[in-house]
């Protein structure tokens, strides 16, 4: 079992809700990210939880990675309940500000996030205090073209958001919708975890890990595989927008699915650009790549979630 | 986001199948059948503590 400090508590969650983090110091307490907005009521149970073996405190800030659904759903929810201050990557905030649903994904991706007030942002080489800790925040380009990540080199611990998992990275939406410099912004955020003093990473899905070294190569690989080869990355983006879909609403009629990838835009616009099938070729294919990779499986005339529990 | 995938590690993976609702009644999450406490916890619990809970889980089914 790792080991991390007192004050840093990991609220580990699934796929669709990103992790979140609770740090409680001497001077305030702090959450990075939020989950998805259908699970804010349990997000919220989980820091009330959190708070209470810490002595019962109140939530003062809230912090976002990166302003994806995954990890900005509960935003709201949480400043209504404590009126968290709340601070955003620098990037984000205009977007955030003016919710701009395509940018952020939302309804373009068939995702939804309720909308909340930014008080403060954070950009590249802000020194915060989270948990008593000192942290440094790092550009995180890739994923999400603004995202940060934050480490703290006195207990050597990374909280990387979606730039870096214990097998692979976020899907590389950027890239998908024309931004080139994608590949070389991922290689460069995977070479300054690499520079870092890191002894575990505290990812924004799935459980903490101290095996960084063999992480990074997978990630490196990962990305060589997708520069060799974008349309591998948009069949991988493909199979990631349907199963969240699939675990947001936990079935979908088979029936349905022509028109859900000729109408969900993020679907449509990646099956235009890479594979150019019709909406009806194109639903099957995902069905058969989602069946393939056990993400999903089919019942009663429905794709239906396989979380491999 | 990413797809379901097993977890990479040997440890225990996490019984969270993404349904994140809590049950009024049972106070069981209606996906994977654990606590709140459970949930919070399940990070910083051993690999044998994970064991117990997931064995405790079976039993929280309701009957249909
Ligand atoms: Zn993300």
């Amino acid at each position: 079992m790792l080991k991390l400090p007192a004050s840093i508590r990991v609220l580990e969650r699934g796929w669709l809700s990103s992790n979140n983090v609770v740090l409680t110091g001497p001077e305030d307490t702090v959450l990075v990210d939020s989950g998805y907005l259908t699970h804010a009521t349990q997000t919220l149970a989980l820091v009330e939880h959190a708070l209470a073996d810490r002595g019962g405190r109140t939530l003062d800030r809230l912090v976002n990675t990166h302003c994806h659904s995954d990890h900005m759903g509960g935003n709201a929810a949480l400043q209504r309940r404590y009126g968290c201050h709340t601070s955003v990557p620098a990037g984000e905030a205009p977007l955030i500000e003016r919710w701009d649903e395509d940018a952020l994904l939302l309804s373009y991706a068939d995702q939804r996030a309720e909308r909340f007030r930014v008080d403060a942002t954070l950009a590249a080489g802000d020194r915060l205090r989270m948990g008593g800790i000192d942290w440094v925040a790092i550009a995180a380009p890739g994923h999400d073209t603004h995202a940060l990540m934050f480490h703290s080199p006195e207990e050597r611990i990374l909280i990387s958001g979606d730039a870096l998992w214990e097998d692979g990275f976020g899907v590389l939406f950027p890239q998908l919708f024309g931004r080139e410099a994608t590949f070389a912004e991922t290689r460069r955020t995977l070479d300054s975890i690499a520079a870092l003093d890191v002894r575990c990473v505290i990812p924004g899905h799935g459980a903490p890990f101290e095996e960084v070294d063999a992480a990074l190569e997978r990630a490196y690989s990962r990305l060589h595989a997708f520069e060799e080869d974008p349309a591998r990355l948009a069949r991988h983006a493909a199979r990631v927008m349907l199963t969240f879909a699939l675990l947001e609403k936990q079935r979908l009629p088979l029936a349905s699915l022509t028109d859900y990838v000729a109408q969900t835009r993020v679907l449509r616009d990646i099956n235009q650009r890479f594979f150019a099938m019709t909406p009806q070729h194109f639903a099957e294919w995902i069905v058969h790549e989602l069946e393939r990779v056990r993400a999903a499986k089919r019942e009663d005339g429905d794709l239906v979630p396989l979380v491999t529990a | 986001m990413k797809p379901a995938a097993a977890a990479l590690d040997d440890g225990v993976p996490s019984p969270c199948i993404d349904v994140c609702k809590m049950n009024g009644d049972t106070g069981y999450c209606e996906g994977c059948l654990r606590t709140i406490g459970e949930i919070a916890g399940w990070s910083t619990y051993s690999d044998c503590q994970k064991r117990a809970v997931l064995e405790r889980l079976p039993a929280r089914q309701t009957p249909c």
